[in-house]
C-alpha cells in the first residue's frame, strides 16, 4: 500500500481560483460524485420500506416516509418464494464456488510451478473463456444439456456455471501462487518432504487469503448470474434470486415495495463481499496490467 | 540452490525440481479435472455450435441435418436488420466505454486528493460495480418509471423541461437510458483502475513540470494523460467487452425494443434462437461474435504484454 499520493493529478480542474473557492468546488464534486454512486441504493432502501399505499404518488417523496414499514422484510418471505429462491442460490453459489476453486487451484498450481507445453494456449484460454459472452457458451450448451437430460436441475446449472468459473478462479490463483517464492518450496523439499507435503504445509496455508477471496468472488459470480439461470431452469421451484427477482418486472403491477425488499436482501452478501476484494480484484482483473 | 532437471514426460508434462516419484504423475493428475472441465463445457460446445451454424438445423433441441450449408451466412449477412444491431451494439458499447472513462476519471482524480472522509467515498464509489446486475436493473427501471419515477422528478427541476419522457418506451431514449445505467455499473472499475494508473505516476514528473513553469492543464496533458496510456488502453478494451457482450440489462429493460431501438447483437441471437426457434442463423451469428471476441482479447492480452514488459 503506498502512502497518500500528492494532490497534483487533480489540479486540472481547479484552475487558480482563490483556495477557498477551489475547496468549495472539490466539496461539491465530491458530494455530487458520491450522490451518482449512492442515489440508486438510497432509492432501493427508501422504497422498499415505503408503505404500499404511497408508492405511486407524484411527486415522489425523497426522504423516507415517516410512516416506514419494516415488515415487508418478513411478509416478503410469506408472499414471494424469495425463500426459496435464496436457498436454491446459495447451493447452487456454494457448490460452483466449491468445485471451481479446488480445479482453479490445481490448475493454478501446477500453471506457476511446473513446466508444460501448451502453457500458452492454457493461459490464452482461460484469459479468452472470461471474456466471451456468455450467451455464445450458453447457447451450444444448452442444446447438449438437453441431450443428457442436465436442464432444469441446480446440479446441472453448477456443472454449467463451472465453464464461467473455473477459468475466473484459476487466473486469480495463479497470481496468488505466483506471489509465493518457490524457495519456500524448494526448502521444505530439500528437508525431505514431499511435493504434496509442501503443497499442504507450505503452500496452501500461505495461499489461504488467495483461496478464501477465490471462493467468495465464484460465490458472488454465481450469486449474480442471470443468462444462464433463466435460460437452463424453467420451473419456478428451482429459480435462483436473479431469475426469480427478475419475474417480478414482469407483471401488471410491478409491486415495487416487494421488488425492492427482495432486491435490498439479495444485494447484501454480494455488497459486503465486493467491498472486502476490491483491491484484489482489480488487480487479477487487468491479469497484473496495472501495477499498483 | 541447484537444481536437478528431471524430464518426467507424463501427457507432455516436463517438470523443473527435486527428483521423486510423485513428479511424474502429480503434474498431469493435477492438470486432468481442469482439462476435463474446460473441454466438456467450454471447447465442445464451442466447436458444437459452430457446426450447428452450417447445417439448416431450425429448431434448438431437434435433430439436424447433417447437410453443410452456408445458407445461415448468407441469409444473416445479407439481413438488414443484422447490421442495424450491429449499428446498437457500436453506439452501446461505445457510449459506454466514454461514459465511464470521462466518470471514472473524474472520479479518480478526485480520489488523488486528499480530504477527510477519503476512504468512506471511496467505499462508497465502489458500490454500483457490488450490486447484482438484476438488481441494478430493477432500480434503474423503477427510477425510469414515467409517471412516478424519480428520473423524470429530477429533470423537471430543468428549466424549460415540460415533457414527462418515457424513458424505456421511446425508440430515441431506450438506448441512452440503458447506457446510463451501464456507464453507472461500470464506471467504478474504470475509477478503480485508473486510480491505481494515477498512482504509479512517479511525483518528480509533476515536480520536474513545476519548476519547468507548466500549469496545471498542461500537466494533466503532458504528464497524467501519457502516464495513464496503457492503463486506458485496458479499461477500453474491458468495457468494450464487457458491453458487446452484455445482455441481462437489455433484456430486462426493454427486451431489444422498442422497434429494435436496443436490439444489439447478442439480444439478437437470444432472440433467434429461443423466440423465434431459428438456431441455425442464432449460431450463424454467435459464430461470427465469437470471432469478434476472440480478436478482442488477443487485444487485450497483446496490451497487458506489452505493459508488463514495458
Amino acid at each position: 500500500m503506498r502512502n497518500a499520493p500528492s494532490a497534483r493529478h487533480g489540479e486540472a480542474f481547479l484552475p487558480n481560483l482563490s483556495r477557498i473557492a477551489g475547496r468549495l468546488a472539490l466539496a461539491a464534486l465530491i458530494l455530487i460524485l458520491c450522490a451518482i454512486a449512492v442515489f440508486p441504493f438510497y432509492w432501493m432502501f427508501v422504497t422498499s420500506i415505503r408503505p404500499s399505499g404511497q408508492l405511486f404518488a407524484y411527486p415522489p417523496e425523497i426522504l423516507p416516509s415517516a410512516n416506514s414499514v419494516f415488515s415487508t422484510y418478513v411478509t416478503i418471505f410469506q408472499d414471494t418464494a424469495l425463500g426459496t429462491w435464496l436457498w436454491n442460490s446459495i447451493r447452487v453459489a456454494l457448490g460452483t464456488a466449491i468445485l471451481a476453486s479446488f480445479i482453479g487451484a490445481m490448475m493454478a498450481y501446477s500453471l506457476s510451478r511446473f513446466r508444460f507445453q501448451g502453457r500458452g494456449f492454457t493461459e490464452y484460454l482461460l484469459l479468452a473463456t472470461q471474456m466471451f459472452p456468455g450467451i455464445l457458451l450458453a447457447m451450444p450448451m444448452y442444446v447438449l444439456f438437453s441431450k443428457i437430460g442436465l436442464l432444469n436441475s441446480l446440479p446441472g446449472l453448477t456443472v454449467a456455471y463451472l465453464a464461467l468459473l473455473v477459468p475466473v478462479a484459476t487466473s486469480l490463483l495463479k497470481t496468488f501462487f505466483d506471489g509465493i517464492p518457490v524457495a519456500l518450496e524448494e526448502a521444505s523439499l530439500i528437508d525431505g518432504a514431499s511435493r504434496i507435503g509442501t503443497f499442504f504445509r507450505i503452500t496452501l496455508p500461505l495461499s489461504l487469503p488467495g483461496l478464501a477471496s477465490t471462493f467468495l468472488f465464484c460465490f458472488i459470480i454465481a450469486w449474480d448470474e442471470y443468462l444462464f439461470a433463466q435460460m437452463f431452469v424453467r420451473q419456478p421451484g428451482n429459480w435462483t434470486v436473479s431469475v426469480g427477482l427478475a419475474s417480478f418486472s414482469g407483471e401488471y403491477v410491478t409491486p415495487w415495495d416487494q421488488v425492492m425488499t427482495a432486491a435490498t436482501i439479495v444485494t447484501l452478501p454480494a455488497a459486503i463481499v465486493f467491498l472486502f476484494l476490491q483491491r484484489y480484484l482489480v488487480h487479477g482483473l487487468t491479469a497484473g496490467g496495472v501495477k499498483g | 540452490m541447484a537444481l536437478t532437471q528431471t524430464s518426467a514426460r507424463v501427457a507432455g508434462v516436463r517438470t523443473v525440481h527435486y527428483a521423486d516419484s510423485q513428479d511424474r504423475w502429480l503434474p498431469a493428475v493435477m492438470v486432468l479435472p481442469f482439462l476435463l472441465a474446460i473441454t466438456a463445457l467450454v471447447i465442445i460446445p464451442l466447436l458444437w455450435g459452430i457446426r450447428i451454424s452450417f447445417t439448416n438445423s431450425r429448431i434448438i433441441g431437434r435433430a439436424f441435418t447433417e447437410a453443410f450449408t452456408l445458407a445461415n451466412y448468407q441469409s444473416i449477412l445479407t439481413d438488414p436488420d443484422t447490421w442495424h444491431s450491429l449499428y446498437v451494439t457500436a453506439v452501446f458499447s461505445l457510449g459506454t466505454v466514454i461514459g465511464s472513462i470521462a466518470l471514472g476519471l473524474v472520479t479518480a482524480l478526485v480520489l488523488t486528493r486528499a480530504f477527510p472522509g477519503r476512504g468512506i467515498v471511496r467505499t462508497l464509489i465502489i458500490l454500483p460495480w457490488a450490486v447484482p446486475h438484476v438488481v441494478a436493473a430493477l432500480i434503474w427501471q423503477w427510477m425510469y418509471n414515467p409517471n412516478y419515477g424519480v428520473v423524470n422528478y429530477a429533470i423537471g427541476w430543468i428549466p424549460f423541461v415540460t415533457s414527462q419522457p418515457n424513458w424505456l418506451s421511446d425508440p430515441n431514449l431506450a438506448l441512452p437510458a440503458i447506457i446510463i445505467l451501464n456507464i453507472w455499473k461500470t464506471y467504478p472499475f474504470a475509477t478503480l483502475v485508473l486510480l491505481a494508473g494515477l498512482q504509479s505516476i512517479p511525483d518528480e514528473l509533476y515536480e520536474a513540470s513545476e519548476i519547468d513553469g507548466a500549469g496545471p492543464v498542461r500537466r494533466f496533458l503532458d504528464i497524467t494523460l501519457p502516464g495513464l496510456k496503457h492503463v486506458l488502453a485496458i479499461v477500453v478494451l474491458l468495457l468494450t467487452i464487457w458491453s458487446f457482450g452484455n445482455f441481462v440489462f437489455i433484456f430486462l429493460m426493454t427486451q431489444g425494443g422498442p422497434a429494435g431501438a436496443t436490439n444489439t447483437l447478442v439480444v439478437k441471437v437470444y432472440f433467434e434462437a429461443f423466440r423465434f426457434f431459428r438456431a441455425g442463423p442464432a449460431f450463424a451469428m454467435g459464430s461470427l461474435l465469437l470471432l469478434v471476441a476472440v480478436l478482442l482479447t488477443l487485444a487485450y492480452a497483446f496490451i497487458v504484454r506489452r505493459g508488463n514488459d514495458a
